[in-house]
């Protein structure tokens, strides 16, 4: 045979079967696709975020005086400049942030909300040297803005409102300001709350200015709580951090002062470390999605193989040596894999975009880079294709491995076994032998059932994946809400900028506002909590409120609330974290006033009072009675109150605005349902991607309900012989594509549960460990994944209705083999 | 029971048409034993397919059992094999996933006809053809004689007047086949009306009568040629 030969019959060979070839050819190509795609997005976010952070010029260390403690400026730039390594320093920036909030016009909405003021150097032309904003509409500040109110909105917060480059605006106490621009910084390339809200742009504002201007506004000129440096990339930043952490107490011993590297701030982890998590959650998923067309793959040209039997045994019988006799079929297998990589580069260039798009919406980074990945394409198309070929390749070596002539044989002779057919005689089914069929037609060939139910498996285990991490986030987030709101729903938390004490003038005034009914005063102070001295622990919210509250407390699912002892009520996932229950003890790293602007850290070792069930493991509580450990009992930050009833929160809002030293006045309901919306939207973006299994799912079962329809031609043809109607037999086609589905959707439901566990219990707390989600599968998403595997496998059959009515009866039933 | 008028059927082929059946005339009663005789493309296949509505004649007038064939609906024809005809297949076409009990209880529910014999079940269809031993098996289990008997009895489950088999010995041997044409021999005896294409010349020589066909028409009707002869006497 010439190649020429060869290439010509084995494509008559494709022709003869084009739509399954087609639809094969699509199945790889969303398998290999969507690995591509997804490996591309991975490639495009680790260089962008690389780009971004050095265009940015991201801090390598930053230390952080605790809240509520100030220093002159100069300080602590003189404190880094003493360490031994102070050479390697390469650039040392200065800060003031404070909390405030924002009002300004956008459209025909007034908007109010709470936020916080970065201070940073724009002294030198080109802007500071360490943690820059990258400007993304209007112009930047410069020297001249020293001391004036001029101020950048963050990017995010902007684009959310549709607001213009510039305008005016009102900071807290009422104090008014001009913004001049848009600004990106790399803290904030999505907005992160104190309170853990992510994407929470559009109720937090970040504003940047001049230090100059911050301190003016906060009413402490020359003074700032933070520097950022960069470092030569030579130092060792664990030795750097340990010559700060003991020139910074010596120097300051009363101050407590946390050094760390960019890797602890929040957002630099999540916008780096999801990369990995995603990219381990994405593979899985394209994997599966991959095997269930390597599956289907397997499937298609063992059957395409097997049609050609009798020409294998014919060609042996003339003497044809295996391997030529297996070129043609290992040709078309080929072609398959190939229409299937063109298809691949299709499928994921399209998704790439889709993904691009999702992206740039979601993270609008200074930078993004997302050149087509070729090295990604070729090397996922080329493991597609050896994979392909070994799939392929199995079925051919087995036709010809037999003897030429259990190949050539026809008729009778050539029946074949009854596969698993016999252990399904004893199983009563109702529908006389109608009903029969469609489960021995099944048990007949187990291998092939198994390769299409494995494949289809494969499809409904990704939309399980899919759909169960959005249950597990969507009750977790639920449970919270409903936490929050089980009493006093309609409360709200005023943020003060300072502890103040509780009978001081501006509780007062909040007391005796108009739109106030009630208040209770609490602190809500940054901390740290871990099992014992040793270990490292992770930082809380620490809640001061009161456990006998007319408002709200929390619930105990472990333990007690108990205002006499001093004690410690911590999240769940907390007490999971750190290996302890109710009544055991944990270390909690607090601030202790030290002076008016001061304040030092401490370990104080605490039993855990109770466990509440917030999905958070940040948020904990302590009794109002027992602030005095940080040295600032009698006083309050946060209050709570309710207000008068029929009072719009916009009214207390802006009765409160102008009170200097309220920062911010949110409802719980607000606070409750952010990160809800959020969600929401990468739900409906979810929804799109849990098309493509479902695609999936439906080309494999058609390619098998139509092949299968192919090779039962002539039991078709004999039943029609028999005056069986269509219908009854395209019923049969349904029944067995059916029992396949059910089938394939109980594996794929249990292999996609299992999938899940994996990714919510391993991968989920490496990116985001202060999650305890709560993992559920909910008895609805059960019945949508079930309906919608089952169905879209049960009714492919039927698109191959015309072609069994247009089958020739009398030709399919002469055909001797 | 069967008659056909004038019946023909062509077939285009790419820019030729080629003509299965030329004006056929032809009556069959109930009862009778039939076989049709011809070479290769003489058209006997098609004119046991037109009269078992697998096919429909380009003109001419097809009535079997009284029900008119041509111009029926598509509906019609399927009702119409469900309760008129049975097809007896060269290669069987047993359902592999059914054992021989099933595939001739496949019969019975094809035709729907419960009441019609309901004393006689598919097991007993099975004893009629001397398969009594081989219910429980599966066709690949089967001699090629046994899944014919099978076949057969799948045909006479359907309760339906009329047998139509095609090559029904094509794929075995001269003991087996010679079974299998008394097996359809006494269905006929019994009052089944059977029409059995061979190209078998030999076969032709049990028939009650001999149907020729020659380039689609009727060359030859009649006994055969020398009388009606027993089995035993038969060789091929």
């Amino acid at each position: 045979m010439t190649p020429r030969l060869l290439l010509t019959w084995s494509l008559r060979d494709l022709r003869a079967r084009w739509i399954q070839v087609l639809t094969i050819a699509l199945v790889i190509g969303l398998g290999a696709g969507s690995f591509a795609s997804f490996n591309s997005m991975t490639a495009w976010r680790l260089a962008s975020n690389d780009a971004s952070y050095e265009v940015t010029r991201m801090y390598d260390l930053r230390v952080d005086l605790s809240d509520g403690s100030y220093l002159e400026r100069g300080r602590l730039t003189d404190i880094i400049r003493s360490i031994p390594s102070a050479q390697g320093v390469l650039a040392i920036e200065e800060r003031l942030t404070i909390p405030t909030q924002l009002r300004l016009e956008a459209g025909n909405e007034t908007v109010l909300v709470p936020g916080k003021m970065v201070g940073m150097d724009f002294s030198a032309p080109d802007g500071p040297s360490v943690t820059r904003v990258h400007i993304t509409q209007g112009s930047t500040l410069g020297p001249e803005d020293a001391g004036e109110p001029r101020i950048l909105l963050e990017h995010n917060f902007a684009t959310a409102y549709e607001l213009p480059a510039e305008g005016q605006a009102l900071l807290a106490g009422g104090r008014p300001v001009t913004y001049v621009g848009h600004a990106l910084a790399p803290e904030h390339f999505f907005v992160l709350t104190e309170e853990g809200a992510i994407f929470a742009h559009t109720t937090y504002a970040i504003i940047f200015s001049t230090v100059e201007t911050v301190g003016m506004i906060a009413e402490r000129p020359g003074t700032v709580n933070d520097a950022v440096m960069r470092l030569d990339d030579s130092l060792s930043r664990e030795s750097v951090i340990a010559e700060l952490e003991r020139a910074l107490a010596a120097a300051l011993p009363r101050v407590g002062v946390v050094v760390t590297q960019d890797s602890d701030d929040p957002v630099f982890r999540a916008v780096t470390e999801d990369v990995a998590g995603d990219q381990q959650t994405t593979n899985v998923i394209a994997f599966a999605i991959f095997i269930g067309a390597v599956f289907a793959a397997f499937n298609l040209t063992s059957r395409m193989v097997e049609t050609q039997r009798r020409e294998i045994g014919v060609a042996m019988a003339l003497g044809v040596p295996g391997w030529q006799i297996a070129l043609r079929p290992m040709l078309v297998g080929a072609q398959i894999a190939l229409s299937g990589i063109v298809f691949g580069v299709v499928v994921g260039w399209l998704l790439a975009q889709a993904l691009k798009s999702v992206l740039n919406e979601f993270l609008p980074l200074p930078v993004w880079e997302s050149p087509f990945q070729y090295g990604i394409f070729i090397i996922v198309n080329v493991v597609a294709l050896l994979v392909l070929l070994v799939a392929i390749g199995y079925p051919i070596r087995r036709a010809v491995g037999v003897q030429p002539i259990d190949a050539i044989r026809t008729g009778h002779l050539a029946a074949r076994g009854g596969g698993l057919a016999p252990l399904m005689t004893r199983l009563p089914i109702p529908g006389a032998t109608f009903g029969q069929l469609p489960f021995r037609n099944v048990a007949r060939a187990p291998r092939r059932a198994a390769l299409t139910i494995l494949g289809i498996a494969a499809a409904v285990a990704v939309i399980v994946v899919l759909v169960g991490i959005f249950d597990s986030y969507l009750s977790t987030l639920q449970a919270g809400r409903e936490e929050t709101l089980k009493s006093a729903e309609d409360r709200l938390i005023i943020d003060l900028a300072l502890p103040v004490p509780t009978n001081s003038s501006i509780v007062t005034t909040i007391r005796d506002a108009e739109s106030i009914a009630a208040v209770e005063p609490g602190l809500r102070v940054g901390a740290s909590l871990s099992a014992d001295d040793a270990d490292e622990g992770f930082e809380v919210l620490l809640r001061f409120i009161d456990f006998d509250s007319a408002f709200w407390t929390p619930t105990a699912v472990e333990g007690q609330l108990d205002q006499s002892r001093r004690g410690i009520v911590v999240a769940r996932k907390a007490a999971s974290d750190l290996g302890v229950a109710a009544g055991d003890e944990v270390v909690l790293t607090h601030p202790v006033r030290e002076g008016l602007a001061s304040f030092s850290l401490r370990e104080t070792r605490l039993p855990v009072l109770a466990i509440h069930p917030h999905y958070l493991r940040t948020v904990v509580y302590m009794d109002n009675r027992h602030a005095d450990m940080l040295n600032i009992g009698g006083t309050t930050n946060r209050i709570t109150a309710l207000a008068v009833p029929d009072t719009e929160t916009i009214d207390v809002k802006e009765e409160l605005f102008t009170v200097s030293g309220v920062v911010s006045v949110t409802t719980v309901e607000a606070e409750a349902s952010l990160t809800e919306d959020l969600l929401n939207q990468f739900i409906s973006i979810m929804r799109v991607m849990q098309a493509i299994p479902l695609l999936l799912a439906v080309l494999i079962a058609y390619n098998t309900a139509s092949i299968a329809m192919d090779e039962r031609r002539r039991e078709h043809a004999t039943m029609a012989a028999y005056g069986v109607p269509y219908r009854t037999i395209l019923r049969m086609a349904a029944v067995e594509s059916l029992i396949m589905g059910v089938i394939a959707t109980i594996v794929g439901v249990i292999l996609g549960l299992a999938l899940m566990l994996y990714l919510i219990n391993v991968i989920l707390p490496r990116t985001s460990p202060e999650l305890g989600l709560t993992i559920t599968f909910t008895p609805t998403s059960f019945v949508i994944v079930f309906v919608l595997g089952v169905l879209a496998v049960a009714a492919a059959p039927l698109l191959t209705a015309r072609k069994l009515r247009r089958d020739d009866i009398p030709s399919t039933l002469r055909v001797m083999e | 029971m069967i008659d056909l008028e004038s019946v023909a059927k062509r077939y285009e082929v790419g820019a030729i048409t080629v003509t299965a059946l030329d004006r056929v005339d032809l009556h069959v009663s109930e009862g009778e034993f039939i076989v049709v005789l011809g070479p290769s493309g003489s058209g006997k296949t098609t004119l046991l397919n037109v009269i078992g509505a697998l096919d429909t004649p380009t003109e001419g007038r097809i009535t079997v059992g009284g029900q008119r064939v041509t111009g029926a609906s598509g509906s019609a024809l399927f009702a119409f094999r469900r309760s008129m005809v049975s097809f007896i297949f060269q290669s069987f076409n047993l359902f592999p996933g059914l054992t021989a009990l099933e595939n001739v209880q496949f019969g019975i529910d094809a035709a729907n006809r419960a009441s019609a014999e309901p004393s006689r079940s598919a097991a007993d269809v099975l004893e009629d053809v001397g398969l009594g031993e081989r219910i429980p098996h599966f066709p690949h289990e089967l001699s090629g004689g046994e899944q014919q008997r099978v076949a057969i009895a799948r045909a006479l489950a359907t309760g339906n007047p009329v047998l139509l088999a095609d090559e029904p010995t094509g794929e075995l041997d001269f003991t087996t086949g010679a079974q299998i044409l008394e097996l359809l021999h006494q269905q006929a005896d019994a009052g089944k009306t059977i029409l059995v294409v061979t190209h078998n010349r030999e076969i032709s020589r049990m028939a009650d009568r001999v149907i020729e066909l020659s380039s689609g028409r009727i060359v030859h009707d009649g006994p055969p040629a020398g009388g009606r002869a027993a089995i035993s006497d038969l060789r091929w």
